[in-house]
């Protein structure tokens, strides 16, 4: 069975990773982000939305010097 | 030969004339012939919502016939919102069926003495009664014309509640919600007591190769069904930006407070949408993409509401930038904006506005009749839309546009708006996207993505990319600010160029590279015209249409210090990937020399006489 993988950019830290086709779940392995892939066909995948909402938005702020 | 119309509602009258053929050369068709006839037919003295104000309605030049969603027509006239360009676009059917109607532009002057619809047919122009439409919505209206005529295919663009109340960012609606969204048009259309306009025709268009075109057009649906954008179009349309902005750090929320909302996503996610609420697609002539959504809402309190839609920017305009996560509530928002003929983008960037002025105490429940208008308040949300459609309480002000809203409210009210030119910013924060914020800071109709977002910036595309793609190579980091001012330039082209042709952008690397561009527009120009023209020709008609803009921005009053973005966006982003990142004085500024210089104008943003003649502008 071929051994492929597609390539994905990571919304968080925009580095690329790959992703066996049709495979729904996925980590960043630069920035460690889980996300949901949605397969637009079995050659063209995109991350749809991390796997928590909730995680993602919380740990996303950030608390600037001039806060 | 393609036929304009000179039609006076004042005398009911109206003659027919040609469309010279070096006016097309110059300006193509739609937003293009557009402004041109605006720039030369009205001037700084003209009142917007008065009789000497014109509209101008204009189909693409390549709408109507084979091809990819070529569907539309563009509505230009000074702006009763901004007092500047008004212009704006919309696709489905009207546009192709005005051409089949005999008619590829209409220029609309005067006021009629009593409330009026023209009907336009098989190369004829009749004005009717529209009295009785004194009290239906858009869909009524549309309803009412095709029972009337006895021709369920006649195809109408009309105004709502909202436009026969002069309310100054009403749209025209056209089917279920294919909107002439930003800048006033329906308030135009309005004070010229014009409530609709209907077409139906069995004209053919004129192609000058018509086997050629169907090669080419098959050619061009090979490769745009191809695209990831087109799939992720036909599953997601507009909302997929929902997700994206958010995951990325772009998402407006609390009126520009913030550049990430930290509540809401698990709710206010496409495909949560896709699930509960779609029921089908739709499409407008022409395109295979189908991104409208069909949806009903199965329970709660509008429970078997039906619509089309919504888009994006109604999503994240209620959604973050109001603080609201309930779907319900911006779909019934989307669902009375469409019914009313009230613009979403105004209408959703206005709401938050005010909310802000009432957290911070400029507001009270006395103006607002009431209403508590809290960040994420699904009944302001909803009530504030009937206020502004119905003349009343803090809706009164706001039908007066935010301009005038904010003189009545109080001086540093005008603050919290964010604008460019008078026009409100939609949902995207773009600060942290040098070319966007630049596009956004000149953007001819005012604070507009459609006109100049380099949306690619977005996708780390390789250099040899964008060299492909815009001739030039263009840095991807979106922070940096070196040659993104040929990265705007080549956006307002390419955005001009399918405004003219009446292509939607959409399917234009305007959004994914592998796209309609400029290449696939000369190939469609040449077989249905027989005119050949280079790329370089094309840049120059682009360049032109947007230094007519330009110089009917100049004739306004507007220079350098109109071309920049809200205070707030000089500011940090304050979450997501990329926070701390804003917009720098002194390097913007440098950016926005080199934007100047490579358009020909001063250094105060206004065409020089040798760039106006060199593009064949002087009068």
């Amino acid at each position: 069975m071929e051994n492929r993988e597609i390539q994905i950019r990571c919304k968080a830290c925009s580095g690329r990773f790959g992703v066996p086709p049709l495979q729904t779940f996925a980590w960043c392995p630069a920035c460690h982000q889980e996300w949901k892939i949605k397969w637009l066909d079995s050659e063209s995948g995109m991350i749809i939305a991390p796997v928590s909402w909730k995680d993602y938005q919380v740990k996303s702020r950030r608390i600037l010097p001039n806060e | 030969m393609s036929k304009m119309a000179y039609i006076s509602l004042t005398d009911e009258t109206f003659r027919i004339e040609e469309i010279p053929s070096e006016q097309r050369k110059l300006f193509l068709g739609g937003r293009g012939i557009n402004t041109h006839l605006l720039y030369q037919m009205v001037g700084e003295e003209t009142d917007p919502m008065g009789p000497e104000n014109v509209l101008v309605v204009g189909a693409g030049m390549l709408t109507g016939v084979a091809g990819i969603a070529n569907s539309r027509i563009s509505f230009s006239a000074k702006s009763p919102e901004t007092g500047l360009l008004g212009d704006s676009a919309m696709g489905g059917f009207f546009g192709a069926e005005l051409r089949y109607a005999g008619f590829d532009h209409l220029v609309i002057q005067g006021k009629a003495k009593k409330p009026l619809y023209l009907w336009i047919h098989d190369g004829k122009i009749e004005f009717y009664d529209a009295s009785s439409f004194s009290t239906l919505d858009t869909l009524q209206i549309q309803t009412k014309i095709r029972e009337d005529l006895k021709d369920p295919k006649i195809q109408v663009a009309c105004i709502g509640p909202a436009g026969r109340n002069l309310v100054r960012f009403a749209c025209i609606i056209h089917g279920l919600s294919h909107a002439a969204g930003r800048t006033g048009m329906g308030a135009v259309m309005g004070s010229k007591n014009l409530w609709a306009i209907a077409a139906r025709g069995k004209s053919a268009i004129a192609v000058h190769d018509p086997r050629k075109l169907l090669e080419v057009v098959q050619k061009h649906y090979q490769q745009v069904t191809r695209t990831k954008g087109f799939l992720a179009s036909s599953i997601y349309g507009t909302m997929i930006r929902l997700n994206n902005t958010r995951t990325q750090g772009y998402e407006g929320g609390l009126n520009h407070r913030y550049n990430m909302m930290e509540y809401g996503g698990e709710e206010l996610d496409a495909e949560v949408f896709i699930e509960r609420y779609e029921t089908g697609k739709a499409t407008c002539f022409g395109c295979p993409t189908a991104c409208k959504h069909m949806f009903r809402v199965p329970r709660g309190i509008y429970q078997g509401m039906e619509c089309e839609g919504p888009e994006y920017y109604g999503c994240g305009g209620w959604g973050s930038q109001c603080g609201c996560s309930n779907w319900e509530t911006i779909l019934e928002a989307w669902n009375l904006c469409a019914k009313y003929g009230l613009d979403v983008g105004s209408m959703t960037s206005y709401t938050a506005w005010l909310m802000e002025l009432y957290e911070k105490g400029f507001t009270t429940k006395k103006e607002t009749e009431g209403l508590s208008l809290e960040w994420g308040n699904s009944e302001a949300i909803i009530g504030l839309i009937r206020q502004v459609v119905e003349n009343r309480g803090v809706g009164k002000l706001l039908a007066q546009g935010w301009i005038e809203a904010a003189k009545a409210i109080g001086k540093e009210s005008a603050r919290y708006m964010n604008h460019v030119k008078g026009l409100s910013i939609e949902c995207d924060d773009v600060r942290g996207h040098r070319a966007q914020t630049l596009g956004l800071a000149t953007a001819s109709r005012g604070a507009c993505h459609l006109r100049s977002r380099y949306t690619l910036e977005e996708f780390s595309l390789p250099e040899e990319a964008t060299r492909r793609l815009t001739g030039r190579p263009v840095r991807q980091d979106p922070a940096t600010y070196e040659g993104k001012e040929w990265a705007c330039y080549w956006t307002e082209c390419i955005c001009s160029i399918a405004d003219a042709l009446g292509v939607c952008k959409f399917m234009t690397k305007w959004l994914s590279v592998g796209l309609l561009g400029f290449e696939e527009f000369i190939e469609l120009i040449e077989a249905v015209t027989g005119m050949k023209l280079s790329i370089e020709e094309m840049l120059e008609i682009g360049e032109r249409i947007y230094t007519t803009e330009r110089l009917f921005l100049t004739r306004e009053g507007i220079t350098r210090k109109d071309d920049t973005v809200p205070e707030k966006f000089f500011k940090p982003w304050t979450h997501g990937p990329k926070a701390g990142t804003k917009i720098e004085n002194e390097p913007f500024e440098k950016l926005l020399d080199r934007y100047y210089e490579l358009h020909g104008w001063d250094r105060n943003g206004i065409p020089k006489s040798e760039s106006v003649k060199k593009l064949g502008l002087e009068k």
